[in-house]
């Protein structure tokens, strides 16, 4: 068994097999999921929103991995130093749940939000989705094998 | 936002004091029970170490929650674990059902216990900052803490990158049903949480 490698929320990990990535509690958020099959390079980001907010004075957020709009070019140019081909990426997606639907309100829906921003700038690298587990209202944990590029979801509900 | 100092900390400390107190004294009056009340505990945090800082990512929590909005806003959450969540039900119903998950019944028992709670720790706090406090509906969820934590911060996460977090823990003596009340503010109303208390005691 490969050992494990959790990543926190609004973090990235980029490594190579044989090594898991995984993540918990993926709720609204969204987790990246990009896989080089040809090198077994992987990359996974656990991500909160979809914009950046912006409070720096020069232009640089203090997390890019907080949101989605920097936290795509930030993983790829951290793939291409680990010597990946971005050509070859593909790209799985996990959460964007709906919670708290009574207060949370339908305008108040980020998790749909972020799932579409991630669609937004991957296709943007030219990256394909090859699948998605996302929507829906219950929180999601998942492993990510590099050996063999498999993403497994499981819930607690 | 810059750090706050040792006697804006105070300050706040004592205003989530006022609220823990009205809060478990409406608790201890619902249920009928001795409640024991801790000290809040403040600290400002970036928003993403916000859930790790409550409790363990991937433990399952029935948590209430409910939007605090008018001249501030905010969130406030209550969290227990499952099997307090449903004992805590079970009081509050009259009832004594062994099923371990909530019914629907149960949970809107919760969803107004929230509501009663959240409605006398905000109106101790109005009242001591001259302010206007309202509240959303409460809602209520068991899930992954971690999960639940950010989706209830993602929208405050929007707008701003560090919270305010008082936290209070309260144990129902006899029951051993243990809770705990976070209430989460942006730095735009710590602010003005502070300068209400500066006007009110011409600081």
């Amino acid at each position: 068994m490969a050992d494990i490698v959790n990543v926190k929320v609004a973090d990235c990990l980029i490594a190579e097999a044989p090594l898991i990535l995984a993540t918990q509690g993926i709720g609204s958020c969204v987790a990246v999921c990009l896989y080089d099959k040809e090198r077994k390079i992987g990359g996974l980001a656990h991500v909160m929103l979809s914009k950046t907010y912006n409070v720096s004075e020069n232009g640089i957020p203090d997390n890019e991995y907080r949101a989605m709009d920097t936290a795509i070019p930030a993983m790829i140019r951290e793939m291409e130093k680990h010597h990946s081909n971005i050509a070859q990426l593909n790209a799985k997606l996990v959460g964007g749940a709906h919670m708290f639907r009574v207060v949370g309100g339908n305008d108040a829906d980020i998790g749909t939000r972020n799932v579409k921003m991630a669609e937004e700038m991957l296709t943007k690298f030219g990256i394909t989705v090859e699948a998605e587990e996302i929507g829906g209202n219950v929180g999601r944990s998942l492993e990510f094998d590099l050996e063999t590029g498999i993403v497994r979801v499981t819930t607690k509900m | 936002m810059d750090p706050l100092d040792v006697a804006q900390m105070d300050i706040l400390k004592e205003i989530a004091s006022v609220g823990a107190g009205n809060a478990s004294r409406s608790l201890s009056q619902v249920l009928d029970r001795k409640i024991e009340v801790q000290v809040p505990n403040l600290r400002l945090s970036e928003v993403e170490k916000v859930a790790d800082s409550i409790g363990k990512i991937d433990d399952v929590m029935t948590i209430v929650l409910l939007k605090i909005v008018g001249d501030i806003s905010g969130s406030m959450l209550f969290f227990f674990k499952p099997d307090d969540a449903k004992k805590l039900a079970n009081i509050l119903r009259k009832q004594n059902n062994s099923q371990q998950n909530l019914t629907e019944e149960d949970k809107s028992a919760l969803r107004e216990l929230g509501n009663i709670l959240s409605g006398s720790l905000l109106n101790a706090m109005a009242n001591f900052l001259n302010i206007t406090l309202l509240q959303s509906i409460p809602d209520i969820e068991t899930d992954m803490l971690g999960a639940a934590v950010n989706t209830a911060l993602s929208q405050l996460g929007e707008s701003v990158t560090k919270v305010l977090v008082m936290e209070t823990s309260f144990m129902v003596e006899e029951h051993e049903i243990r809770g705990k009340l976070h209430l989460l503010f942006d730095p735009k109303s710590t602010q003005l949480i502070l300068s209400s208390v500066k006007n009110k005691f011409n600081l």
